[in-house]
């Protein structure tokens, strides 16, 4: 489905539409952890080595079991 | 972002504290700042990147303290290189400060004590300040250090942006990665390719018998996948160079279509400064020709002159004319009678001997008269040839004229042909290079392609591996969730990639909408440019057949283009700050913002059509515009037409210890404002700020 883009207001629903479509086959627990995951990223988008790979294999011990 | 004010205190070239307060949006938005070479204009731009960043666009100097300043310091004594930005941003006024501190050891060496610190300050309506944040993330937030080189730049950066070469597209990959959640993805993607590491470690480690195969199967395969996908990346990279390469071959040649009549002028002009070589080569000779032949006759009349008054002095004294003729007297006295028939006596004789020997200037009065008719003769000839030397004279320097005017623009052509291929051989030289970048390039598609078949292929027997050892494992509880897990961060990870590759497109397309509408405003030509899928910036026109040709855009052009991509850039960061605001969306990493364009002498090298268009363009466009320039730059088209809009204006003062005469100055709103004036008790030049509007 395209989306006209003709302001950015078009460029955000575009994108929420392409992340619809490409999460669609997810389970809501891998929604979930991508939430969680790209919420840990931007807040450590400064640090050069972010214990991100524990966070996340801990998340995923919570939710996907 | 928008500048409100900046303090630089002993930073490099300028010496004490210097405080500029910058013009604010509205009608009135541009702040001026002129300098003449070498007082700090560039220094200026570095201030607002050091004060920020922490970086500096010049090569690292040994220090940025002010050479005066540590000239002055004395041993023991304390002083420091610092600037302070003052922005509003986001809704708030914020306050940078950077400082290096210095003190001058008792052996006159100059030493920093620590390094430079850095302050970020959140100023409210009443003036608290508050610092409860990380201020490096906070600068990232407001205005990243990619995007830095976007609104704080000089006018040579603008064709390294908007050029054809692999960096430039560096730059606008990166400008627009920038504006995306790429970087987030990015690492996410990353992260979740680790994690799914350790969890197939893990799985191993808890395997046996077919499913232990399996697993060594499965990292088999996983191995092969990961090389090949390094191998794609680098055939991605190459991809990218001898794309870069054939488009410039590709653009060389244009170029040289563009440059054809250029090229064909300055040939018929060659020809003609040969033939005009050889006609005063010709003329010259004749010139020596004819001196050798007459040019003593420039000499003869000055002799001529002094016969002609000799012979008047003979006259007026009245030597001349003779009063009787020689021969005359000769016949009576040879005869002995007078024409009377008396014979002559002794005295008439003795007489007649002394008339004869007073009439001698007889024979001289007719050697005169001979001598006159040829002076009259040689003067004619003198004036002939004093005329024809003139008329000589007259074609050489015409025809050296001619020959300079034709050097002069044989070499204002060679200057616009410089670099570009001209003679046959060379086009046929770059003909070749292009066609072997072209086959470089669709070699590396091909094994693009090739490879990207490859990775898929592995990809799906992994896939197929790891369900039959799901299968296999299907009764062991800790190896089915471990592969569950795996298997859910397998998808992630492709769902990241996708969202990554999708997402980029969409806002590399909107940027080009952008990018149009901005071309459009500020340069009214019309021109079709494209952001396009590589990431470049292209001018197209429409050809004769309705068709758009490529053109091979000049100085001037890539400049606008890069200013246009500015622009856009602009006017998208504006569009996510008021979506932000308006829908208090968290989720975007950059919360986008009203950004100002510092620029350091951007419209030189540009056409009478840019100057007038161009600045009138961005004054519209921009919020706020602060304009480093130099005298010459800041005349006739674009002060007439930005000069309405500055608010502030600045003069960067340099005191020269090499500038021995007087102060010079330049008159600004009828005010006499010195620009460069002497120094002469100092070692090294500084500079100050003054306030002139």
């Amino acid at each position: 489905m395209t989306h006209p883009v003709a302001t950015w207001q078009d460029v955000v629903e575009r994108r929420k539409a392409l992340a619809r479509d490409l999460f669609d086959p997810l389970t809501k627990q891998e929604v979930q952890i991508l939430d969680y995951l790209l919420a840990q990223e931007r807040a450590h988008l400064n640090l050069a080595h972010p214990p991100i790979v524990t966070d996340l294999i801990r998340f995923l011990e919570d939710h996907v079991s | 972002m928008i500048l409100t004010r900046i303090t630089i205190e002993n930073f490099r070239q300028f010496f004490g504290v210097n405080d500029i307060r910058f013009a604010q949006p509205g009608p009135k938005n541009v702040t001026v700042i002129l300098g003449t070479n070498g007082a700090g204009k560039t220094t200026l731009l570095n201030a607002i990147t050091w004060c920020l960043y922490g970086k500096i666009s010049m090569p690292q100097p040994d220090e940025i303290l002010s050479h005066r300043a540590a000239v002055q310091l004395l041993a023991g004594g304390h002083t420091q290189a610092l600037v302070e930005l003052t922005f509003e941003a986001d809704g708030k006024t914020y306050r940078a400060r950077r400082s290096q501190k210095y003190r001058k050891k008792d052996d006159g060496a100059l030493e920093r004590t620590g390094s430079a610190t850095f302050a970020l300050f959140a100023i409210n309506a009443l003036g608290e300040t508050d610092s409860n944040f990380d201020p490096y993330e906070k600068i990232e937030q407001l205005i990243p250090v990619g995007l830095s080189r976007f609104f704080f730049f000089r006018g040579e950066d603008m064709e390294a942006l908007a050029g054809t070469d692999k960096d430039s597209e560096d730059r606008l990959r990166s400008a627009v990665e920038t504006f995306l959640e790429l970087r987030v993805l990015d690492r996410a993607s990353d992260h979740l390719a680790k994690t799914g590491k350790v969890l197939e470690k893990k799985i191993r480690e808890n395997a046996s018998g077919e499913t232990l195969a399996l697993s060594d199967e499965i990292a088999r395969v996983g191995e092969d996948r990961d090389a090949t996908k390094a191998l794609l990346l680098n055939l991605q990279n190459e991809e990218r160079a001898a794309r870069s390469l054939e488009s410039s071959y590709e653009r060389q040649l244009a170029d040289f279509e563009e440059l054809r009549p250029f090229v064909e002028d300055k040939n018929a002009k060659l020809v003609r400064q040969q033939e005009l070589g050889k006609h005063i080569s010709l003329l010259e000779a004749n010139v020596g020709a004819e001196l050798s032949r007459n040019a003593y006759l420039t000499l003869t009349l000055g002799i001529f002159d002094d016969v002609e008054r000799f012979t008047a002095d003979a006259i007026r004294s009245g030597e001349l004319p003779a009063k009787i003729k020689p021969r005359f007297v000769d016949d009576l006295l040879e005869i002995g009678t007078c024409i009377c028939g008396r014979a002559l006596s002794d005295d008439a004789r003795a007489a007649l001997a002394t008339f004869r020997s007073n009439t001698g200037v007889a024979g001289l009065e007719e050697a005169i008269s001979s001598l006159r008719n040829v002076v009259v003769n040689m003067r004619g000839r003198a004036l002939e040839y004093a005329n024809l030397m003139a008329t000589h004279r007259k074609n050489l320097i015409s025809a050296r004229l001619d020959a300079r005017t034709l050097d002069s623009e044989i070499s204002t052509l060679t200057n616009k042909l410089a670099g570009s291929p001209v003679t046959a051989e060379e086009i046929r030289t770059v003909q070749q290079a292009f066609r072997q970048a072209r086959d470089a390039h669709r070699d590396c598609q091909l094994s693009i392609a090739s490879t990207e078949a490859n990775v898929r292929h592995l990809e799906e027997r992994l896939k197929e591996l790891k369900a039959s050892r799901e299968k296999v494992d299907a009764g062991k509880e800790l190896v089915r969730q471990l592969e569950r897990r795996r298997a859910s961060v397998d998808r992630l990870c492709d769902v990241v990639v996708k969202l990554r590759a999708q997402w980029c497109d969409v806002v590399r397309r909107y940027l080009d909408i952008k990018l149009k509408d901005t071309w459009g405003r500020i340069t009214q030509l019309p021109r079709v440019v494209e952001f396009n899928e590589a990431f470049e910036l292209t001018i197209s026109e429409h050809g004769p057949q309705g068709n758009l040709v490529l053109s091979a855009p000049s100085q001037a052009n890539i400049r606008a283009l890069a200013l246009a991509f500015i622009g856009a850039l602009i006017s998208l960061a504006k569009e996510v700050s008021d979506y932000v605001t308006a829908t208090g969306d968290e989720r975007m990493p950059y919360r986008g913002g009203i950004y100002g364009l510092v620029m350091d002498a951007p419209f030189a090298t540009m056409d009478a059509h840019f100057k007038t268009h161009l600045p009138r363009g961005l004054v519209d466009l921009v919020p706020q515009l602060i304009l480093v320039t130099s005298f010459d730059q800041w005349t006739g088209d674009i002060a007439s037409v930005m000069g309405n809009s500055v608010d502030r204006a600045y003069v960067l003062e340099l005191h020269n210890p090499r500038l021995s005469d007087s102060a010079r100055t330049i008159t600004i709103n009828g005010r006499s404002v010195p620009y460069e004036v002497p120094a002469l008790d100092a070692s090294a030049d500084w500079s100050v700020i003054t306030e002139v509007s």
